[in-house]
């Protein structure tokens, strides 16, 4: 009977040896991660100082606000498999496709980047140990997620609405996925003098970014992802000198807009500079 | 001539204690509107329930200047209570008698609306509290100086620690706001007590008006249900200046140009100048216009077409829009 109880415990310990081998994704630990976004302008840091100016596509312009958000972080393990998790969990009042009143509870971990603020550390959440070799994110809020109530989100979390620059259209139900904008050399005398604005949202802007990266979690070691976002990318192919593409609060420039969420993709890379694991350093859109 | 929220009673509007547990972390019971005969119960979010001392916090602030940059603004300023909540005039006016853009229309049974503004851009009584504070043609005011002047104001933090558990907050000003808002019915009009079985409650004339209302002026199509409203956004035939595209600045759908939520019509002989942009100033000017079928304008809808009034017919349709005043709902107002 000993020897039976024994044969049996044997083989279910190296079932558990077995499945707990992966070598992907351990389930035998979580750390928690953390996005360094490294903020520049055609290489050039990023600074919202007004004083300081930068040239995009020739023109001098200076930058004031500087937001996005990111949202449906995946990580892709070795085993090609996605592996996401989630927020705390947020219930508050939206509407749904047909603007009827809902409860709606936002499970994301939604991330709120604020460069203009001087923040370039963001919380990822915590995640499972493991060998990871892709990272895929949105900018922007999508579904249901961008019809809740801003006014009934309390203050600090993400989605709360913000006293300082607007992260939610009052008249346009939705979020601003990308907020940038300044001021516009328009004289030549090298001085910024008029507003520029890419105000970017609405679902069909909404864009996934994709970063082939080896990524390595180990439990209880905080993790890294270190990212260069480069926002005079973002502006490639949108010329500030024309009185035209300066304002974009998207709908009332759908030109400006398309121009803007078509690079959204190739603004991002993995960092060079603090480059801490090995990998490649291309982003996919 | 601002109202003050301590000398200002509205007592049109009867709370009644509820049976209910509320829903909330506040000990106060909640509280039910009781509605006028004919209407629905009043939709409360079960997020915001209403409590009798937020609706009285939200009063206070919907008549508070404060909330402006110049602090001479408040939300009464455009939704006056004499004037039925709105405020007679084109369009409204802000901090420094800067001109907006849209006519203001009456609060009365707001509670009932499932989208907010002329283009239901607001998704909730709550979030367009938003529009108004920021509009640089309205209050004019940075949200993070709205909440540094509620805190600074010794009987607001209270009030605010006391009903939200927490500083003033956005959170706790847009439900005391909407609760407020929620507890402005209007539904005791001539037209209710015809509907209710008086058959004397309206004139010859008026009866007429009725039936008109009801048939070969084809109003009841977008003005029915006990709002007198479909609350969908028709575009009525009028002509359309670039800068207000209206439905189709939220949903960027070609068809919704020049579409405006259909007001109620409750109180409409009180809220004159009409139309979205108060572009006409009487009712029977309104009346003219749907009777010459709109004007023909990209998207109009199919339902405006040449009506074929009679002079006389028009005469009894106006006499018939009167019959929706409900003059009891200045009874309970004190002026200032």
């Amino acid at each position: 009977m000993n020897y039976r109880n024994n044969i049996f415990i044997a083989v279910n310990l190296m079932v558990l040896f077995l499945v707990g081998c992966d070598a992907a994704t351990s389930d035998t630990g979580s750390t928690t991660l953390t996005l360094n976004l490294n903020a520049q302008v055609n290489g050039k840091p990023l600074s919202t100082d007004p004083g300081t100016t930068f040239d995009v596509n020739g023109t001098l312009i200076s930058f004031e606000s500087v937001r996005m958000y990111i949202s449906e972080i995946t990580l892709i393990n070795s085993n090609g498999d996605p592996v996401s998790i989630l927020g705390d969990g947020l219930t508050v009042p939206a509407k749904n496709e047909d603007d009827e009143d809902i409860s709606h509870t936002v499970q994301d971990h939604i991330v709120l980047v604020k460069q203009d603020a001087g923040i370039d550390s963001y919380d990822l959440g915590t995640w499972p140990a493991g060998k990871y070799e892709k990272i895929h994110f949105k900018i922007g809020i999508a579904g249901t997620n961008n019809r809740i109530d801003p006014s009934q989100v309390p203050a600090g979390h993400p989605l709360a609405k913000q006293t300082d620059y607007n992260n939610h259209w009052n008249w346009n139900a939705g979020y601003l996925y990308l907020r940038i904008d300044g001021k516009v050399d328009t004289d030549g005398d090298a001085v910024p003098d008029d507003e520029w604005a890419v105000h970017l949202g609405t679902e069909r802007f909404l864009r996934q970014v994709m970063v082939t990266h080896d990524l390595i979690l180990e439990a209880d070691q905080p993790g890294i992802l270190d990212l260069s976002i480069d926002y005079g990318e973002f502006l490639r192919n949108v010329d500030l000198s024309d009185p035209d593409q300066r304002i974009c609060h998207t709908m009332n420039n759908l030109p400006v807009a398309n121009a803007v969420a078509n690079q959204i993709s190739s603004a991002f890379s993995i960092s060079t500079d603090r480059k801490r694991t090995g990998g490649s350093t291309s982003a996919d859109g | 001539m601002e109202m003050s929220a301590h000398n200002c009673r509205l007592v049109f509007v009867v709370l009644a204690v509820s049976g209910c547990a509320p829903p909330d972390s506040t000990s106060e019971e909640q509280l039910r509107p009781v509605v006028p005969g004919g209407f629905d119960s009043v939709p409360v979010p079960v997020h915001n329930p209403l409590t009798r001392n937020k609706v009285l916090l939200g009063q206070q602030l919907f008549f508070d200047p404060i909330l402006s940059l110049d602090s001479t603004v408040s939300c009464a300023t455009c939704h006056r209570p004499d004037a039925f909540f709105a405020d007679g005039k084109a369009v409204s006016r802000g901090v420094g008698g800067r001109p907006g853009t849209r006519n203001t229309p009456s609060l009365l049974n707001i509670a009932y609306h499932q989208l907010f503004f002329w283009d239901g851009g607001s998704i909730t009584l709550e979030h367009q509290v938003f529009g108004p504070l920021q509009n640089p043609a309205e209050m004019a005011l940075d949200l993070a100086s709205v909440l540094q002047r509620l805190e600074s104001i010794p009987t607001y933090r209270e009030a605010f620690e006391e009903l939200f558990d927490e500083a003033p907050s956005l959170r706790g000003l847009t439900q005391a706001l909407g609760a407020y808002q929620r507890t402005l019915l209007s539904g005791g009009a001539r037209y209710d007590r015809y509907k209710a079985g008086d058959q004397t409650a309206l004139s010859p004339a008026e009866t007429r008006g009725y039936k008109l209302f009801k048939g070969k002026a084809g109003c009841l199509h977008c003005h029915h249900g006990f709002l007198l409203t479909s609350l969908r956004f028709e575009n009525n035939g009028i002509a359309i200046s670039k800068e207000d595209s209206g439905r189709a600045r939220v949903t960027g759908l070609k068809e919704d140009y020049g579409k405006f939520k259909v007001p109620s019509l409750r109180n409409v002989a009180q809220t004159a100048p009409y139309m979205h942009n108060g572009g006409m100033a009487t009712l029977s000017e309104v009346i003219d216009h749907y009777d010459q079928g709109g004007r023909e304008v990209r998207g109009k809808s199919p339902l405006i077409q040449p009506l074929g009034l009679k002079e006389e017919e028009q005469a009894d349709l106006e006499a018939f829009l009167h019959a929706l005043t409900d003059t009891t709902v200045l009874a309970g107002i004190e002026g200032p």
